[in-house]
């Protein structure tokens, strides 16, 4: 516990400092297009309907789909720039709104006296209109901040850091320390900045302190979160290859960066890649808890260096193929396909599959005499399994192939699934093969006879650009076909049932498969 | 001759015609009141005087120059308006209501505070207790007193009054009548003042213009229509203060 707290403190200054940057930018750009916009549309009456429905529909958008989406619209950029264009969208409503309905609910006989005295439109509005409407607008800004700083939590599948990344980590590796503290620290922040933002609207109308008053109160708020990623020394560096074109020999000294998708294997392997590429003199910077598809995108675009993937993921993901192919004849085709089509080097496999697997609490699989995937046709059981599961083509050929159309699907966070099958919640599970939980909690893989589930074989990718460079492939070939299926799922279960650290499981890792062969 | 209008006329796009061929004049420093019922176009016909509304028909000379040729915010800066209701800026302070066309016309601080202290004690407030109030802070008459200074501020040649004291309980009527004459006759200032009230044309116009459904009935001093009102219309409107006047004299005379 104390340690696991230690580290969040340590993160701290990183996370808290990204996911300021996200707030404020995002704030300040959704200010500069909301009020402009809203002064437009209120002196504009027929405008102003079809500019609050546009930003309406915007709001109706679940976040973390606004998020996802910017990373394809702008062509697999990760980090900073999607999150940020999402989270200004997201602030622009409630701005807008409060810009039209203040502006709309000045009293017209005033308007009309700010005519009368000889203002111009643009002296009643600088000089009556908006300094009237400005509680208002203000109401509007802070309920921005509030959604703001809650929707940058969500950043981190995108790759954007931010105090989301307790909460997505933590989340995976069941540490809950983690999590709370991300929560604690993201309300707490929210409340901060509302109160500034009121404490500064308060001054401006005493309005004698007006400018001292506000200015503390902004400029320490925008101090802290430009200062903080100084503190750290973080910076969005981009991958090792994104020099132009220049081929680069040599990894010692150079940056680069490991992409790792949400949950704990991944976690764990970036951590083993980071010890590797030390070793050899790198500097390392990971982002984690990308999107499944995201982390693909990203490693196209060059914003990350390597990462590890699955063949079964990329074979029916990202090259979209229907049919049915062999462990070793996948990773060949993937191979091939993946260096033609997008300048891709496959590394190679690291040796273990992590397959989906329908799993099932062994008493029950041997009271009901069931021991394929076969033996669950025509049974209304109840099927657990993350979301993206049950979007893909494994799920939908499985159930046609095994007639699981009587089976009741429950989408759930992959953390809880293990627990809800121990716990009678539902009778199968789409499991990953090399989860720690599966002999943990005495749980059994069901056989796949008609080779329905395809090979999910891990393997390094490494990026187009990166791929010029021969000797960050060099460095991490030590890890090819180093790590049996058994170590890897000895590895999850130290995180995910024993407490350890990521890191501290991928030193052990290390020391399993990289050390050993020294 | 400050103000001169003639035919004025105003259709509002709804096709309501609300001022039908309004005719008259106004000299230097001269109060002309426009007095009617409710409806009959008053408000319409002053707002067309500054060019808060746009005629639709007949023209305005102001100071000689025809008002269409000026640019309407160089007019309005030259003219004073006390609007229906006080129509004062509720975020400023008196001082910084009464300051706003001055500070349009860019003139310096020292000038603008000057003449703000000056004109806070020509509508008898004080400088000490009322320059940095909130008109939320104020009286009704004491706003109405804030608005008469602001319309004042840039001495202009001219002012319009919309029912300035309308609102206000006959006390705090009758003094800032008294105040008003006070001040035209110290500044000079010419006003056209819109009013339904009769007895208050009668105290403090130069000359009285009877509107009735958007046209003129009678125009003339308030000795004129006392003497011979003319129309029906006019001797309604007359009615009314004489009955009060005659028998606040009866009232007198038993007492004595
Ligand atoms: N903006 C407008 N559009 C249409 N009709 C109007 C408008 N303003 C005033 N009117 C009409 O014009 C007539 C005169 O109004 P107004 O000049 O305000 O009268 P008064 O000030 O004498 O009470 C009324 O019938 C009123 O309803
Ligand atoms: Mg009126």
């Amino acid at each position: 516990m104390p340690d696991r707290l230690d580290e969040a403190v340590a993160n701290l200054p990183g996370y808290l400092g990204g996911h300021m940057q996200l707030v404020l930018s995002g704030l300040l750009i959704s200010v500069l297009i909301a009020v402009p916009l809203g002064i437009f549309a209120a002196r504009n009456r027929t405008l102003a309907g079809p500019v609050l429905g546009v930003a309406s529909t915007l709001q109706t958008i679940p976040s973390l789909a606004l998020l996802a989406l910017m990373v394809p619209i702008l062509g697999g950029r990760i980090g900073f720039a999607p999150a940020f264009i999402a989270l200004t969208l997201y602030g622009i409503l409630p701005i807008l709104r409060n810009t039209v309905v203040g502006l709309q609910g000045v009293d017209p006989v005033v308007r009309e006296a700010a005519r009368g005295t000889g203002m111009t439109p643009l002296q009643s509005l600088q000089q009556v209109e908006l300094p009237l409407a400005l509680p208002t607008i203000i109401a509007g800004l802070r309920t921005a901040t509030v959604w703001i700083v809650g929707t940058a939590t969500l950043a981190t599948p995108v790759g954007a850091t931010s105090l989301g990344n307790y909460i997505f980590s933590g989340l995976q590796t069941r540490d809950w320390t983690t999590v709370i503290f991300g929560c604690l620290v993201a309300a707490g922040l929210a409340l901060l900045l509302d109160q500034a933002i009121r404490l500064a609207e308060l001054a401006a109308r005493e309005r004698k302190r007006a400018p001292a008053f506000a200015g503390i109160a902004i400029a320490a708020v925008m101090a802290m979160g430009a200062a903080l990623p100084l503190v750290t020394g973080t910076s969005a560096a981009r991958g090792i290859g994104s020099g132009e074109g220049e081929v680069m020999a040599g990894i010692e000294g150079r940056t680069v960066v490991i992409g790792a998708k949400g949950f704990t294997e991944q976690y764990i392997l970036a951590a083993l890649l980071e010890r590797v590429l030390e070793d050899a003199g790198a500097d390392v910077e990971i982002r984690e808890n990308l999107g499944s598809t995201i982390a693909f995108d990203a490693l196209r675009s060059g914003e990350i260096d390597v990462y590890v993937d699955y063949t079964g993921t990329i074979w029916a993901t990202v090259m979209e193929r229907e049919e049915r192919a062999g462990r070793y004849d996948m990773f060949v085709r993937m191979a091939g396909w993946l260096r033609e089509e997008h300048g891709i080097l496959a590394l190679g496999r690291l040796g273990f599959e992590n397959a989906y697997g329908y799993a099932v609490r062994r008493d029950w699989a041997e009271e009901n005499g069931i021991a394929t995937i076969a033996d669950l046709s025509g049974r209304s059981v109840r099927v657990g399994g993350d979301p993206e599961f049950f979007a893909r083509a494994e799920w939908l050929r499985s159930r046609d192939a095994y007639g699981l159309q009587d089976a009741r699907t429950r989408p759930m966070d992959s953390t809880f699934m293990y627990g809800a099958l121990r716990d009678g919640e539902v009778d199968a599970v789409s499991a990953y093969t090399t989860d720690g939980r599966i002999s943990d909690y005495d749980l059994v893989v069901l056989d796949d006879p008609l080779q329905i589930l395809p090979p999910y074989d891990a393997v390094m990718l490494i990026s187009p650009d990166a791929a010029r460079n021969p000797a960050l492939a060099g460095t991490l070939s030590v890890l090819l076909n180093a790590i049996p299926a058994e170590t890897m799922r000895q590895a999850n279960a130290m995180v995910d049932l024993d407490g350890a650290t990521p890191g501290e499981a991928a030193a052990w890792l290390y020391g399993e498969v990289v050390a050993a062969e020294d | 001759m400050t103000l001169s209008a003639d035919a004025l006329t105003k259709r509002f796009p709804d096709g309501t015609l609300a001022v039908d061929g309004v005719s008259f004049t106004v000299a230097a420093g001269e109060c002309l009141a426009i007095i009617g019922e409710s409806g009959c176009g008053k408000t319409t016909t002053l707002k067309m005087l500054n060019r808060l509304v746009e005629p639709t028909g007949g023209s305005i000379a102001f100071a000689g120059e025809e008002v269409t040729t000026l640019k309407p915010e160089a007019l309005r800066r030259r003219i004073g308006w006390v609007m229906q209701g006080d129509g004062l800026f509720p975020h400023m302070t008196v001082a910084e209501n009464i300051a706003v066309t001055p500070r349009l016309l860019n003139w310096d601080k020292a000038r603008i505070d000057a003449r703000v202290d000056a004109l806070i004690e020509q509508v008898r407030l004080s400088v000490s207790e009322h320059r940095g109030r909130y008109p939320a802070q104020l009286s009704g008459g004491q706003r109405q007193r804030v608005a008469i200074a602001r319309a004042l501020s840039v001495e202009p040649e001219l002012l319009l009054l919309d029912e300035a004291f309308g609102a206000l309980d006959p006390l705090t009527r009758g003094a800032l009548q008294d105040d008003f004459t006070r001040l035209r006759r110290e500044l000079g200032f010419a006003a056209v003042m819109v009013t339904h009230d009769m007895a208050e044309a009668l105290l403090i116009a130069d000359r009285i213009l009877v509107m009735k459904a958007g046209r003129v009935v009678r125009t003339g001093t308030p000795e004129d229509l006392l003497r011979d009102p003319g129309d029906a219309y006019v001797e309604e409107l007359l009615a009314m203060p004489r009955q009060q006047a005659r028998a606040i004299e009866r009232l007198e005379a038993g007492h004595a």
